[in-house]
């Protein structure tokens, strides 16, 4: 059964790393995607232990598959996030949004546009 | 294209990864590293490796780190917690040595109500619930024939049919199983003498329908239920171990059943008494069987030389194939043309109809039944009012600590501490309560089932032979309930113990007016108490005042001194100038005896049943009530003492030959002359009116059933002999008076009929008392058990009193010394702490009245010539728990007078 318990932010961002790597998300793959879009330097180990742990929760799900040369001949461990992982992230991105509700003044608009306070 | 640094890199990875991920990883990392050596070229690429095998590791290793931390902290803090609990506990536990009395005084009344539960409930399930151990019960009916009324008399149902109904019911098909069970005593030798045993000819079926498997052995075979088969026998559970001390050699071995060799082929299961909790077998024969050891000229197959079966004696009992089916059989059996009714159905010839109940009904006869469920619902609704008795006194053991524990509760409060800490302390100590309950209830639950075993219910039903045991599931639903009740009990003394605050505690300690509030519920509790015990002590006198009345009867007969016993030949093959040689030898060895007084014979066989005619003086009259025709000799009347109110007593007179003597009791005196004086008036059967007897004399009723209080008897000479007493010679009641000891008496008489006979065993002999007290066995039961559950009730009232009334002087020592400043005497002030007990006994007194009104309907069946609101009995247990409350109310009574204010105000 899938925890209840809510999210960290960076579990969310490797849930959505997962949904967009469809159905080639690897270890490598989302880690790569997570710098790409976020442009900070992600630990392999922090990716991993995470996987492992929203696995653990039943907010993924894991197979093997995927073996290149590239890789040796080794397979890759493919993930794929549960209803109930695209459900938790729904949840925090509506808590977000909620925090958020009120000060675009400060903030901005997601679109980019800055708040007064960053004037 | 492998890294030079791939060997270093694998062995790492290998080291600390968990081993289902490491070639995946490995794979991740090879990948990503062609690609650094596109981007960077090879050498940096391969520290690049290095560098995230090193990171990898270190991420894995702080994880694990933190997993293990993480664990450690968990188990730790249930270390805490449990070290928490048990310092709690040991507390708790602590805090109760420290009251012994109360504390033993609470454990002992939730052992004695939880015992009482379960002996209770055991008793419920094997007479109301599950009497039977049989398959699927509700599937397994006895089949009934209903008469239809006549007369404008009601129609009756009777289970016991003639044979041949039996075979006409299975050529019918309509029940998916049937089989069929006579009773019939016979003579078994056991050792030297032979004993009287009842048998269950039963047919070979039998078992098998039931759903009961055999304990050990085998069962009937179709070819042991032949006619000319060789006898065989299953033994009752019973049998086997009291009288052949479980051998457990005994399949294959030789019983004698009157006289004929019967090979014991298995046992029966223990819970399996027979289909009746009246009667029980000593052993299963099968039904053909029957045929070698029945007198030759009854026919209960009713395919012999006789025309006809000389009494219904049979027990038919069918599966149907659903509960839900048994209408639909019923109404098919009663369509169904029968060969033995000449191809008619049963309402075709206007017999009346067949009906079934569940064999488990059947279980209880149907004349005790409604006795069973009111003697039940009694015993449950006593059961009830100890578990309130034991639950009351723990409510006020832990009222009392929590009350004396407020300030130290107040000030923890007032320091920060939870007050669900507070109360879990309270609740631990019911909790303990409950537990040494429980281990108390299990020796007094054992104590109890022996007990009660010696006592019948309603209707005759021996609790020994219902083998009560107290199942697993019973005990601990018992323990649950009140590890329940007790913790609930801890949880509301504990919440009323916190409620105190710091302000109230100061106030206290200024010497301010205490709060009543809490006093008032402890009052409640006390006063609940006494009501409790007035009526299970009002129960206990009724019960055995009732007991008093019926052994008080027939005070002239002096029935504890009155020894009566039974004997009938025709078992021994006597024939009747064999019995009236073995009569005369035993009359003539008794009368010389020096240990009997007196001694004399008579035959009570046959009677007019009520409804039945009498012709009286030539005129034919209906009999209210059974009238027994008894049959005695000149002697009889001396004997039980019974002097001739009017006219004579049988005498030389009375011979064969002159005109027939009767004398009669004096209520059937009484319905003879209608009030008047019945000697000379003429009695005759409606059947035989020329057999016309004279009323000669009247002697005073002799009480032989407590149903019976004014019973109609008549008694003939046995020198003037009749047909009925031709038929009925070979059998003979001894009456004996013993000249010093009853058992001395009995001992010499047991002797004598051995010396004549060692083969003839009589019925046991029994004072007339004790055959009337037999009679009361629920009354017996109830003055046992109530007066018990009262003791217990009356004690832990007093002790609670006692309590209530030291507590309140104690409280108010400080106004009873300015009261005493202010001039009020010793006993003046004595006077207003008993003053105030007798106010809450008498408050509580009056309650348990009210109970004991609102139970009086269903207790009334069960008194004997005693109202249930006997005004003697209530006022005596009323007097009773007034005194004793009022006495130990008397030492906190005149503490509380010789309190001195100066001293008080000293030692503050």
């Amino acid at each position: 059964m899938p925890s209840t318990t809510p999210l960290g932010e960076f579990e969310v961002l490797v849930i959505m790393a997962v949904l967009h790597g469809g159905e080639d998300a690897y270890g490598s793959s989302i880690r790569d995607d997570i710098e790409a879009r976020t442009g900070r330097d992600v630990s392999r180990g922090a990716v991993y232990i995470t996987l492992d742990r929203l696995e653990e929760k039943g907010f993924l799900t894991s197979e093997m598959g995927g073996a290149t040369a590239e890789r040796g001949g080794r397979t890759k461990r493919l993930f794929q996030a549960t209803p109930a992982g695209v459900e938790a992230v729904r949840h925090a991105m509506n808590v977000m949004a909620r925090m958020a509700d009120g000060l675009e003044p400060v903030l901005g608009t997601p679109n980019g546009k800055p708040g007064r306070a960053s004037r | 294209m492998q890294p030079v640094v791939w060997p270093f890199v694998q062995a790492h990875i290998r080291r600390y990864l968990p081993y289902q991920h490491q070639t995946c990883v490995l794979g991740d990392l090879l990948e990503d590293f062609g690609k650094q050596v596109q981007q960077r070229g090879r050498p940096q690429a391969e520290l690049w490796l290095l560098r995230e095998s090193f990171a990898l590791s270190a991420a894995y290793r702080a994880h694990d780190t933190r997993e293990r931390v993480h664990a450690h902290l968990t188990r730790a803090t249930w270390r805490t917690r449990a070290m928490f609990r048990l310092d709690e506990i040991t507390l708790a536990v602590r805090r109760l040595i420290k009251q012994p009395g109360a504390s033993i005084a609470s454990i002992l009344a939730l052992g004695c109500g939880l015992a009482a539960a379960a002996t209770t409930w055991a008793i419920i399930s094997a007479t109301l619930l599950s009497p039977l151990p049989v398959r699927s019960p509700d599937t397994l009916q006895v089949v009934g024939l209903h008469t239809d009324g006549r007369d404008n008399r009601p129609g009756e149902t009777s289970f016991a049919h003639i044979y041949s109904i039996y075979p006409a019911i299975i050529d019918a098909g309509v029940f998916d199983e049937l089989t069929a069970i006579g009773s019939y005593p016979s003579l078994v030798r056991e050792g030297d003498r032979p004993e009287r045993r009842d048998i269950y000819f039963v047919r070979h079926n039998f078992f098998d329908v039931l759903g009961i498997p055999l304990a050990a052995g085998t069962g009937f075979r179709p070819e042991d239920d032949q006619r000319g088969a060789p006898p065989v026998a299953v033994l009752s559970d019973h049998y086997w171990r009291t009288v052949l001390a479980a051998d457990p050699h005994v399949i294959g071995r030789t019983i004698h059943v009157n006289d004929l060799a019967t090979t014991v082929i298995g046992i029966a299961p223990p819970s399996f008494r027979g289909l009746s909790l009246v009667e029980v077998p000593d052993f299963y024969m099968p039904m053909q069987a029957l045929r070698a050891y029945i007198d030759p000229n009854m026919n209960y197959f009713m395919d012999g030389s006789s025309s006809s079966s000389p009494t219904s004696w049979l027990t038919i009992i069918g599966r149907v194939p659903s509960a839900d089916a048994t209408s639909r059989v019923v109404s098919q059996l009663n369509a169904t043309p029968l060969e033995m009714l000449n191809g008619k159905s049963v309402a075709e010839i206007g017999g009346g109809s067949f009906v079934v109940e569940p064999v488990n009904a059947t279980a209880i006869p149907s004349a005790s039944r409604d006795s069973i469920r009111r003697f039940t619902r009694l015993l449950a609704a006593t059961v009830g009012l100890l578990l309130l008795i034991g639950s009351l006194t723990v409510g006020m053991l832990l009222l009392i600590r929590t009350e004396q524990r407020r300030d130290e509760f107040a000030m923890c409060l007032a320091l920060g501490a939870s007050r669900g800490r507070l109360v879990s302390g309270v609740v631990w100590e019911g909790a303990i309560l409950a537990v040494a309950g429980i281990a108390a209830s299990v020796p007094l639950t054992i104590w109890l089932f022996a007990g009660a075993a010696a006592f019948e219910l309603p209707g005759g039903i021996s609790i020994d032979a219902l083998g009560l045991s107290a199942g697993v599931g019973t005990l601990a639903a018992s323990a649950v309930a009140a590890l329940v009740s007790s913790v609930l009990i801890g949880l509301v003394a504990g919440v009323a113990g916190v409620s105190a605050n710091i302000g109230d505690v100061l106030r206290a300690r200024a010497g301010a007016t205490p709060r009543l509030t809490r006093r008032r519920l402890r009052m409640s509790l006390v006063g609940t108490q006494v009501a409790v015990t007035l009526v299970l002590l009002a129960g206990t006198g009724l019960f055995a005042r009732s007991l008093m009345s019926a052994v008080g009867l027939n005070p002239a007969v002096d029935p504890a001194h009155l020894i009566q016993s039974g004997i009938n030949l025709r078992a021994y093959g006597y024939t009747p100038q064999q019995s009236d040689d073995f009569w005369a030898a035993l009359d003539q060895r008794l009368s010389h005896n020096p240990a009997i007084s007196m001694v004399t014979f008579e035959q009570a066989n046959g009677g007019m049943s009520g409804g039945g005619k009498l012709v009286i003086d030539g005129e034919a009259r209906t009999v209210p009530s059974y009238v027994p025709n008894i049959f005695v000799d000149d002697r009889y009347f001396p004997t039980v003492n019974l002097p001739i109110r009017r006219g004579r007593n049988f005498g030389s007179e009375d011979h064969a030959n002159s005109p027939r003597a009767i004398i009669v009791s004096e209520s059937m005196g009484r319905w003879i002359a209608n009030g008047g004086d019945p000697i000379g008036h003429t009695v005759a059967r409606a059947a035989a009116p020329d057999e016309v007897a004279r009323v000669v004399g009247v002697v005073p009723d002799v009480v032989t059933s407590v149903r019976v209080l004014e019973p109609l008897a008549v008694y003939y000479s046995l020198h003037q002999p009749t047909r009925i007493q031709m038929i009925t010679s070979l059998s003979r009641r001894i009456t004996i008076r013993p000249t010093s000891t009853s058992t001395l008496a009995i001992d010499e008489a047991m002797a004598a009929i051995r010396s004549i006979d060692p083969q003839v065993t009589p019925s046991p002999f029994m004072t007339a008392q004790d055959r009337i007290r037999l009679q009361m066995g629920p009354q017996q039961f109830g003055v046992t058990v109530l007066g018990a559950l009262g003791t217990i009730a009356l004690l832990l009232t007093i002790l609670g009193t006692y309590v209530l009334a030291e507590t309140m002087a104690a409280v108010r020592q400080r106004e009873m010394g300015i009261r005493a400043a202010l001039g009020a005497t010793r006993r003046q002030l004595g006077r207003l702490v008993l003053g105030e007990a007798v106010r809450l006994v008498g408050a509580g007194l009056l309650v348990g009245l009210g109970l004991a009104w609102l139970g009086s309907e269903s207790i009334r069946a069960f008194l004997f010539q005693v109202e249930p609101m006997d005004v003697t009995t209530l006022t005596s247990v009323c007097g009773v728990i007034l005194v004793l409350a009022l006495l130990v109310s008397l030492r906190p009574a005149i503490r509380a007078g010789r309190v001195e204010l100066s001293q008080l105000l000293r030692e503050e």
